[in-house]
């Protein structure tokens, strides 16, 4: 049985800095895995490698040990493969459920004229994926914002609005880029509840790059770290916390932090 | 926001409304109501490719050249009926909008803008050349659309387009509506997300200048029987400023916008036509004002206007 | 056909395309700058050929009426700038672009409204007998073209690698949060790039109103003036010139080889091709394109 998710020694870089250097990690589906590093490690990389948004100079990645590296992002996606994004990158213009809607439309599959003629099936389909939408929407607490425009609320909302649009159409392996920055403690427990739960109905793998350390140790059964583009450790949360070489990297940055 | 059905009920009503004004106003009235329509198609379909997907063009006068020349030819050439002539136009400027946007779908911004403009210039000149064809700059002459044996009087071609404008109108919401629609905002508003959704950049881009074109192309086929000649002039890049000018001052991604800033704005030339060099200042002067002063439209005015009521929950508030 | 036929074919390419490379030169400048194409641009040079028409209607000599042109190119395009480039230029490339389309109509129609389609001429600086030198005969108006053109570049590189102006409207260009901290006022930078390129564009005009008259379609040179600007990658300055150039070249020869209408069709078969496999041209650096 493949891995969800395989990267077999994959190098990343532009004009001669290496971004990803030589990394191989997997995950097993329907696993949890945190992806973490002090900054500058890389890890925004990873995810824009895996969904094909950044070619890769070297190395493979797989999914259910099909390649995907290589293939345009947009096809990448439609194999299953979700992302939320560290700014969201909202359809400002559009409403809370229009983004959502966008996120689900990859199950309706008619044709231009369909919609056009306003066929039956095309009005089957939309109705299917507005309803989708909106089961989406009030797992993440949203229905009460879905017409107003995203460009304006508050950013903790719109991430959570990010992963609602990015899970509602159950994709098998969602890479998640710090999906709770700017939201409360109570909202930040919330969301990671209610992704945890989706996660597990669905058998989503997630691999979550996260900053905030509380929600790492508890969301993530297992842990990969990676510095400078290449790992440097793996394991449980209570080994990585206790890893020497993972608390080094972190002090060495806390140390440059403090002299700058 | 209505339902399919009310929408669909709300077209039938306002093609009869058309219907019924075209026979009641006198036939120069109803031949400016001709006109206007004609420009309502060819911006609500310059706006889903700009307004809707963002795609910059320049070119849009070109497409409606392209379908009025090909349904002339096919009518006067192989005797195809108007009613056959006008959509097969519509489908070759389709085709040929196609064309334009399989290189055009990694370009965007001003390179885009120069693509439409080169692709402008050449459609121009093919036009020239082709005399033999096309008749120059002199123009063609378009046969006289027939139906059962008998040919239409102006009023029968009024109600064609009338018509067609409704429906193209019609087709127009249904599309905005839908999936398609969606993709076309996401596209314009993030490309980075709609790729991460799965919705494939290029294949969008590519879908929105046949569409447009094709909405170019039949809006071409129309004008070419209501004016019954075809000159080359009326395609250039003034009328293409033209064009987005009625989509700009109507509101750039709305339907409404279009129709009405394609309706208001026709009348201007016609209104200009003892002083007809004046068109063309007029017109870029419309278009700088607009850019300037009201860069998101009459629609936007008029959604500032009318707010819409906040959603309603069935359940524990917030 | 002897080897002096295409000599003079060559130079006729290359006094063609001198006209093209000052186009190309004056909607590269701004772009550098500012960021924004200039669709109006070669209306700028009808009103340089419209401006020559006029003071020469004044009896004023040449070497009067060409200073006063490019200046007047250049006061104009300041107007220009503050009135209606400097509210949108932070609106997103559609509105800057179509706005400087609407601008170029706006000039055009105004100049045809006023002069009609009457075409005008006006005589060159040096007459029109041609010059022979060694069995090669060249229009003396194209030579000094060709040497205006050579001039206004050597002009134009020499300020932005001496001039302090220079130096700083390619800051601005590089990195304007950077320029802006090092004290270069961007305003400035974008009035410099904006008088100049109406002034090149002005001479332009003035320059080739003997070769093809003066009526408002002399604008259309922009058209060759942007393949040019695409072929040398829209940000080279040098690169502008030589694709103006090659344009030239190109068209002379097309024309003789294969007719008139590849002639006509040839420039803008060329910008498609361009577009669709090396929009960065022959000189241009490619842009990091995700999407």
């Amino acid at each position: 049985m493949s891995p969800r998710l395989e990267l077999v020694d994959v190098c990343v870089g532009f004009g001669g800095v290496r971004a990803v250097d030589g990394l191989s990690f997997s995950v097993a589906a329907s696993q949890i895995r945190g992806l973490i590093g002090p900054n500058g490690a890389g890890k925004t990389t990873v995810i824009n490698a895996i969904t094909g948004v950044v070619p890769i100079l070297s190395g493979e990645i797989r999914l259910d040990g099909q390649r995907i590296s290589g293939l345009p992002a947009h096809v990448i996606s439609r194999m299953g493969v979700g992302r939320t994004f560290q700014h969201v990158e909202a359809f400002g213009e559009l409403s809370v459920l229009e983004n959502v809607l966008i996120g689900a439309g990859r199950a309706a599959d008619r044709g231009l004229l369909s919609y056009a003629l306003s066929l039956p099936s095309a009005r089957a389909s939309e109705a299917s994926v507005r309803s989708q939408a909106m089961a989406a929407l009030e797992a993440f607490d949203l229905l009460a914002v879905r017409d107003e425009r995203t460009s304006g609320l508050p950013f903790g909302l719109l991430k959570r609005m990010d992963l609602a649009r990015s899970m509602v159409a159950s994709p098998k392996l969602l890479l998640m880029d710090e999906p709770t920055s700017g939201m409360s403690e109570s909202e930040a427990d919330s969301a990671i509840a209610t992704a945890r739960e989706l996660a597990r109905m669905h058998r989503t793998t997630l691999l979550v790059v996260e900053h905030n350390m509380r929600v790492m140790m508890s969301l993530a059964q297992h842990i990969t770290v990676v510095q400078f583009g290449s790992l440097i450790a793996e394991g449980s949360p209570a080994e990585i916390q206790a890893n020497p070489t993972v608390i080094d990297a972190y002090l060495g940055e806390e140390a440059s932090d403090a002299v700058h | 926001m209505r339902t399919p059905n009310e929408r669909t009920l709300l077209c039938i009503g306002a093609a009869a409304a058309l219907l019924v004004v075209g026979a009641l106003v006198g036939s120069y009235p109803a031949y400016l109501l001709g006109l206007a329509m004609v420009n309502v198609i060819a911006a609500v379909g310059l706006n889903l490719l700009v307004g809707n997907s963002g795609q910059i063009s320049l070119c849009h006068s070109s497409f409606m050249a392209v379908g009025a020349y090909s349904s002339s030819l096919l009518a006067s050439g192989a005797g195809l009926p108007f009613w056959a002539a006008i959509p097969a136009g519509s489908v070759v400027a389709a085709i040929v909008g196609a064309l334009l946007g399989l290189p055009a779908r990694r370009l965007h911004g001003i390179y885009l803008a120069l693509a439409t403009l080169g692709f402008l210039q050449i459609v121009q000149i093919v036009v020239e050349e082709f005399a033999d064809f096309t008749g120059g700059v002199r123009g063609l002459n378009t046969a006289k659309p027939t139906l059962l044996g008998s040919p239409l009087t102006s009023y029968g071609v009024y109600c064609v387009v009338a018509i067609v404008c409704v429906l193209a109108v019609w087709l127009a919401i249904n599309i905005k509506r839908s999936r398609i629609g969606r993709e076309f905002d996401a596209v314009r508003l993030s490309p980075h997300a709609a790729q991460a959704l799965g919705i494939s950049v290029a294949r969008v881009k590519l879908t929105a200048f046949a569409l447009s074109a094709a909405y170019a192309g039949l809006a071409g086929g129309l004008f070419a029987i209501l004016v019954g000649f075809i000159d080359p002039n009326e395609f250039g890049i003034a009328a293409s400023l033209r064009q987005l000018t009625y989509i700009v001052v109507g509101g750039l991604g709305s339907i409404g916008g279009a129709i009405v800033g394609a309706a208001l704005l026709s009348g201007l030339p016609e209104l200009l036509r003892p002083i007809k060099e004046y068109t063309d200042f007029a017109a870029a002067l419309v278009l700088l004002g607009a850019l300037l002063f009201m860069p998101h439209g009459l629609a936007s005015a008029w959604q500032r206007l009318t707010p819409k009521p906040k959603a309603t929950w069935r359940g524990v508030p917030a | 056909m002897p080897a002096s036929f295409y000599v003079q074919l060559a130079i006729a390419g290359i006094s063609v395309g001198s006209v093209y490379a000052l186009i190309a030169l004056s909607i590269v400048v701004p772009f550098k700058a500012s960021g924004v194409l200039n669709f109006g641009q070669g209306e700028l040079a009808t009103l340089g050929a419209y401006a020559a028409l006029v003071l020469s209607q004044f009896g004023l000599p040449y070497y009067l009426v060409a200073p006063l042109v490019i200046a007047s190119g250049a006061l104009i395009g300041l107007m220009i700038e503050r009135a209606l480039i400097r509210p949108v230029i932070k609106a997103p490339a559609f509105t800057v672009i179509i706005a400087t389309f609407a601008i170029g109509l706006a000039i055009k129609s105004a100049i045809a409204l006023h002069w009609g389609d009457t075409p005008y001429g006006v005589a060159g600086p040096f007459g029109d007998e041609p010059l022979v030198f060694n069995g090669l005969r060249a229009n003396p108006t194209s030579l000094w073209i060709v040497l205006c053109t050579v001039a206004i570049t050597a002009l134009v590189g020499g300020f932005f690698k001496y001039a302090r102006p220079g130096k700083a409207m390619r800051a601005v260009s590089i990195n304007p949060e950077a320029a802006t901290l090092m004290g270069i006022r961007i305003n400035g930078s974008y009035r410099w790039a904006w008088g100049m390129s109406s002034a090149i564009g002005a001479l332009a005009g003035l320059l080739v109103a003997p070769v093809v008259g003066i009526n408002p379609e002399v604008g259309g040179l922009i058209l060759r003036g942007l393949v040019a600007a695409v072929l040398g990658g829209f940000t080279s300055i040098y690169g502008a010139v030589i694709g103006g150039i090659l344009v030239g070249l190109l068209e002379t020869f097309a024309a003789v080889g294969l007719g008139g209408t590849v002639k006509n069709l040839a420039p803008f078969l060329v910008l498609l091709l361009l577009l669709a496999f090396r929009p960065y041209g022959l000189f241009g650096s490619r842009e990091i394109h995700r999407v």
